[in-house]
Parts: C-alpha cells; structure tokens; sequence
C-alpha cells in the first residue's frame, strides 16, 4: 500500500458520502472507482468488480468489497492465473 | 443505461483494457476496485471521452447511443457526469454563476432556452439547501482556496445541479470509496 494515501481527507470523503446518498435515485446511476478497499463510509454498492490487468476478473455483491478487504488482491490475481 | 462491450484500449499504443464488459442500470451502485495499474483510471478516462486514450475495440452505449464520436463535453450533456472534471481555479467567478453557464450550456446543446433567473435560482437555494451548502460558499469563486472538502462540496453541488444519470466518483481522493456493511 501507498503510505502517501494514508492522509485521506475524512471531510472530504463524508461529503461526497453524504451527498451522494442524497442524490441516488432510481432513475440515476453511480460507478464509485477506487484504489482500496479501505472501507470508511456509508455508499454501499450494489455490485462489485475487481479489474485486474485490463479486465473484470470478478464481480459480485457488496460482499466481495468486504473480503478484498480481508484478503487483499493476492488470491484474486492467482485466480486468474489458473 | 449503460453498456460497456468489449471494450479494448490503448495510451501511447500500450494496451491498457483489454475488453471490459460491464452494464449499468438505473438505480444502480457498482463499485469498481482493483490493485494499481488495473485499469481503473483508464476505464473511467474513456467512459468521459478523454482524447489521450484510444478504443481500440468495441464500444461504450449510454441509453442505446454509442457514445464513440462524442466529445466529453457532449457526454456531460447526455448526462454522463465525472467527478473532478473541472478542478480549475477561476478567479472571479463564483460557484453560482458556473453553476448558471453549466446549466444553460447543457439546455443550449438540447436545444432548449436559458434557464429562467427566478427558476435558477429556486433551483439553487432549493439543492443548497439539500446538500447543507451555505449561502457565503455559493458566492466564492470556483475552487479558488478551496479545502479538499470544499472542492468535494462544489462538486456534489455540480451534481446535485446537472441531475446527471450516471455519476461517475474517481480519485484523486486515494481510497475513499465509502463502505460501511453494518
């Protein structure tokens, strides 16, 4: 991991957080793209993709945010190897 | 809404994605996560239409168009809205009156008249309020000596604004996709 990431914003992100929450609807739609499964506030996905080396080797439910966290990207790299 | 096909593409003849599919509906929230140099940036570079990549192959369809001859701007237009799109500092004018230019360049390339003054300004009083926004920010000049909050706030304003379809979040807020699974 980047140490320089470690000095996130938490106001910033609580505001887009927040904001973004408040202006999902049914008629809108929203890509969160991240670096980290860092999971810090309150936009819960409805799915969820892995890219790795130009493709979606994975998707899944907001599930699958949560065990990148545990696991990290290691397993999910080694799968597409195989 | 959208519909990403096999989507191949290339920086400087360097194969970045290497075909993509991914569809988006309406109500929808898709996080898309990945180590360094999966593609991220790339992906959400060509989703706006930045001309320093290259399709190579297939396409990206917002609402049936295939949005490959579209200029970002034009994309902005259909409703595709990108965070830190317009970061620049322009002293002088306020966050309101780029709120107003936004606004009626996105009627003027529908094909519709300006924006009424009363109109434009129930809007904006009406989503500042939504979003908490008080009225002294409004009157600021766009991003000039904003905090990394402030740039935030302006851009959910921005959002909050257009009313675009998709909204697309992406860096430079390293990690700050926002999760919390109670």
């Amino acid at each position: 991991m980047d140490e320089t990431d470690s000095g996130l914003d938490i106001d910033a992100l609580r505001i887009v957080a927040n904001g973004v929450n408040k202006l999902k609807n049914k008629d809108n739609a929203v890509i969160l793209i991240t670096h980290y499964q860092r999971l810090l506030e309150y936009i819960v996905p409805d799915f969820v993709h892995v890219l790795h080396n130009g493709k979606i080797v994975k998707s899944g439910g907001k599930e699958l945010a949560h065990e990148l966290e545990e696991k990290g990207y290691d397993w999910i790299k080694q799968e597409t190897v195989i | 809404m959208l519909k990403i096909n096999d989507l191949h593409a290339s920086v400087n003849d360097k194969e970045i994605l290497k075909g993509i599919n991914l569809e988006v509906n309406a109500g929808e929230v898709h996080a898309i996560m990945g180590p360094n140099g999966s593609g991220k940036s790339t992906l959400a570079a060509v989703i706006a239409g930045k001309e320093e990549f290259e399709v190579t192959q297939g396409n990206v369809v917002l609402n049936g168009e295939d949005l490959e001859d579209c200029a970002p701007e034009e994309r902005a237009h259909k409703g595709v809205f990108m965070s830190f799109q317009y970061p620049i500092e322009i002293p002088g004018v306020s966050v309101t009156n780029f709120m107003k230019t936004a606004i009626n360049e996105s009627r003027k390339a529908r094909g519709e008249e300006d924006m009424p003054a009363k109109e434009m300004l129930k809007l904006i009083r009406d989503k500042a309020e939504m979003l908490e926004i008080d009225r002294k920010f409004l009157s600021r000049s766009l991003n000039e000596g904003f905090s990394g909050g402030e740039k935030k706030r302006n851009e959910i304003f921005q959002m909050a604004m257009l009313e675009p379809k998709l909204a697309i979040w992406t860096k430079p807020i390293p990690g700050w996709i926002l999760m919390r699974f109670a």
